[in-house]
């Protein structure tokens, strides 16, 4: 029996901290509920206002910023990972150092600084949140660098900033925000690359793959026909399924989730041959 | 952004990140799809600037295209003053053809073949190693008196050379002669009797008109042979998947035909050739003078091209140019990438030329075009197409098979 309301978007995603080097601190970052807090920094509006009047930068106050700033950047679509297999270059320690190919590591803003200088590496850890970039991409075509090294972020935030601006669109698709027409073919592509790496997790993806966006009410299904899998998707399946980590259930691809009454999860999902669906419940115990 | 085109393309980067296909691909589907108009071109680089910076975030470089390439800062074209004066010298003979007169800088095109009893002026030892031949050094001053320290940029053997002397320095585009070696060279007047007409893109033309005139332009395309990946069997594949063309539509079985043939060519042969079975080489060849052209060509693309002068050699046709690129369209892959050079044969039967012999740096760079073709009509006018993305230039060059210009 599922639950008689819509549940908040961030249902059935876990709370996320990270930490980065901030002032003479280590400092936390964390997401809850949909927001991220500067956690050793209760009153975030003083701190601004004394940024503004000249005083130091803070590392944390960037990041939530940049956080804030791009909650509806689609180029984060683009850039973050499609899924577990579609891996990032790690994060390093920022030691400057420039690498052959065009590639140097660089600091992920310019405010935060590494207390243990250069080469410098936490034990125990990952070394913050510095990363590889391209030292010529972007500029030209008017890209903002953040976004992309916001698609990099340790912890899982960078899962839950792509959650954001996943629901951010899932509404205003809803709500027939004139946005929408523009970008139409970057939000059906974020859905057929998130379909295709589910394919490959599921091994099915030497099969041609037609991924068609319909609208959010519309039946859900995916079918094969010589050699071709053919899915019919909503947008909103990436809030519902993708970001929740439900795309592949026990070897199956999932369609829609709805949670239930118990505080569970109801998964329709295709069989494995592509031909009909079932449902599974996941019961959550106490 | 058209919907079908941006999707596609943004599919074929999601592809691409996940099959690990070449960023090559994306790059030659989206220029496709630019040149037809189908998606905007900027939108199109904005895609496959999407794509880049995904693919470097995972370390995924492979990118063969010269992407250091530099842009010229700005495009004076150049003065070329025809000569076509042998001079007969203690080394040798030199064929002083044409003088080619920049903003900055200033060349004297030869030929020379340096006489049997002249002494070894061209062979010099090198420092740890053998003899070397070298292009002997030119004395040329201009009709002041002012010598032009110039340095030889071409080719040659010991006693056969051919190629520019290039001076850093200008020479006054009305100058009336120069003194080379001693002897007085006269410059002629700037060549009037080419016919330029520049045809730019027309979108409302039909999708599939485009298309097939983007074939015809990636059949011309100088890169072909300097990357791994033809554009050719690409832009096939993106104008079927998208319903541009169809698989049996002309051109599209044309350009199939000849990329194979391409592929399988022998020198000397164009493609066109090959495919109509006529090989031609062992036909008379008329004799032709060589010939100062002095046409440039500026496009609102950025694309400057200079034609400097037609040879007919024991190999085809060779087109001397001069080009600068001063606006790099991202999906481009190179400079050589910007523009291609086309002639027609008596039949009809277009061929590319092929880009070899050149040079060149700082967005700029010179060669010469070989239109292997036999083009042995009797036609008094050579035909010269320059294909870019978004125009076309014509230039009827007269070229009588006998005499000179």
């Amino acid at each position: 029996m599922t639950a008689p309301g819509p549940r908040p978007w961030w249902t059935g995603i876990t709370a996320a901290q990270m930490s980065l080097p901030c002032g003479d601190g280590e400092h936390q970052l964390r997401w809850s509920e949909g927001r991220l807090t500067a956690v050793d920094h209760p009153d975030v509006d003083r701190e601004r206002a004394l940024v503004a009047l000249g005083g130091e930068r803070v590392a944390c106050l960037d990041l939530l910023d940049a956080w804030n700033a791009h909650t509806d950047d689609l180029d984060l679509l683009v850039l973050a990972a499609r899924g577990p297999s579609d891996r990032l270059l790690e994060t390093q320690p920022d030691d400057g150092v420039r690498y052959s190919g065009g590639y140097t590591r660089r600091s992920a803003f310019t405010a935060v600084s590494n207390p243990g200088g250069p080469g410098h590496s936490r034990p125990g850890r990952r070394g913050g949140w510095t990363m590889y970039l391209p030292l010529n991409s972007g500029g030209s075509h008017g890209h903002d660098l953040t976004a992309a090294r916001l698609a990099n972020l340790p912890d899982g935030l960078t899962t839950r900033l792509v959650a954001t601006v996943i629901a951010t669109w899932t509404d205003r698709i809803r709500d027939g925000d004139d946005r929408v027409t523009a970008v139409r073919p970057t939000l059906h592509a974020a859905l057929y690359g998130r379909v295709l790496a589910t394919a490959y997790a599921l091994d099915i993806h030497s099969r041609e793959l037609d991924v068609v966006m319909v609208e959010a009410q519309a039946p859900r299904s995916v079918s094969s026909q010589d050699g071709r899998i053919r899915c019919e998707l909503p947008f909103s399946w990436l809030g519902d399924v993708w970001v929740r980590g439900f795309a592949t259930a026990l070897g199956h691809l999932c369609l829609n989730v709805e949670t239930t009454q118990s505080e569970g999860w109801q998964l329709l999902v295709a069989d494995r041959d592509l031909r009909g669906t079932r449902t599974m419940t996941i019961n959550v115990g106490e | 952004v058209n919907d079908v085109g941006g999707y596609y393309l943004r599919r074929c980067g999601e592809d691409g990140l996940l099959r690990r296909r070449s960023s090559d691909d994306l790059r030659q589907r989206a220029r496709a799809l630019a040149a037809v108009d189908v998606v905007s071109p900027a939108a199109a680089a904005k895609i496959v600037a999407d794509y880049d910076q995904a693919r470097a975030l995972r370390g995924l470089i492979d990118d063969n295209r010269h992407s250091h390439d530099e842009i010229a800062d700005e495009w004076t074209a150049p003065t070329i003053r025809p000569c076509g004066q042998t001079l007969h010298t203690q080394w040798g003979e030199i064929t002083v053809h044409y003088v080619i007169i920049g903003a900055h800088e200033s060349g004297v095109e030869v030929t020379m073949t340096q006489s049997p009893t002249a002494s070894g002026t061209t062979r010099r030892r090198g420092a740890h190693g053998p003899v070397h031949d070298e292009a002997p050094d030119l004395d040329i001053v201009d009709e002041h008196g002012n010598a032009l320290p110039s340095g030889f940029n071409g080719g040659g053997n010991s006693r056969h050379w051919a190629g520019r002397y290039r001076a850093h320095s200008s020479l006054d585009p009305a100058a009336v002669f120069i003194t080379v070696m001693g002897h007085r060279v006269e410059l002629g007047p700037v060549p009037s009797d080419v016919a330029v007409r520049i045809e730019e893109l027309d979108p409302s033309r039909p999708t599939a008109e485009l298309a097939a005139r983007y074939l015809r332009r990636c059949l011309a395309a100088p890169s072909r042979h300097y990357f791994e990946q033809s554009p050719v069997p690409t832009a096939i594949d993106t104008f079927l998947a998208l319903g541009i063309l169809t698989p049996d539509a002309e051109e599209i079985v044309r350009a199939g035909e000849a990329e194979k043939a391409a592929e399988e060519a022998v020198p000397g042969i164009s493609p066109r050739g090959a495919r109509h079975g006529r090989s031609t080489r062992s036909r008379p060849r008329p004799r032709r003078a060589d010939r100062t052209v002095g046409v440039s060509v500026s496009l609102p693309s950025g694309v400057h091209i200079a034609i400097t002068d037609l040879r007919s050699t024991s190999d085809g046709v060779t087109v001397g140019f001069q080009a600068a690129v001063t606006s790099l369209d991202s999906l481009v892959r190179s400079l050589v990438d910007c523009f291609a050079m086309s002639t027609t044969d008596e039949a009809g039967v277009e061929h590319p030329g092929e880009l070899n012999d050149w040079g060149g740096g700082g967005g700029t760079f010179h060669g010469r075009m070989t239109f292997p073709a036999p083009l042995d009509s009797a036609a008094p006018t050579f035909t010269l197409r320059l294909l870019t993305d978004r125009a076309d230039v014509t230039l009827d060059i007269p070229w009588p098979t006998d005499g000179a210009q």
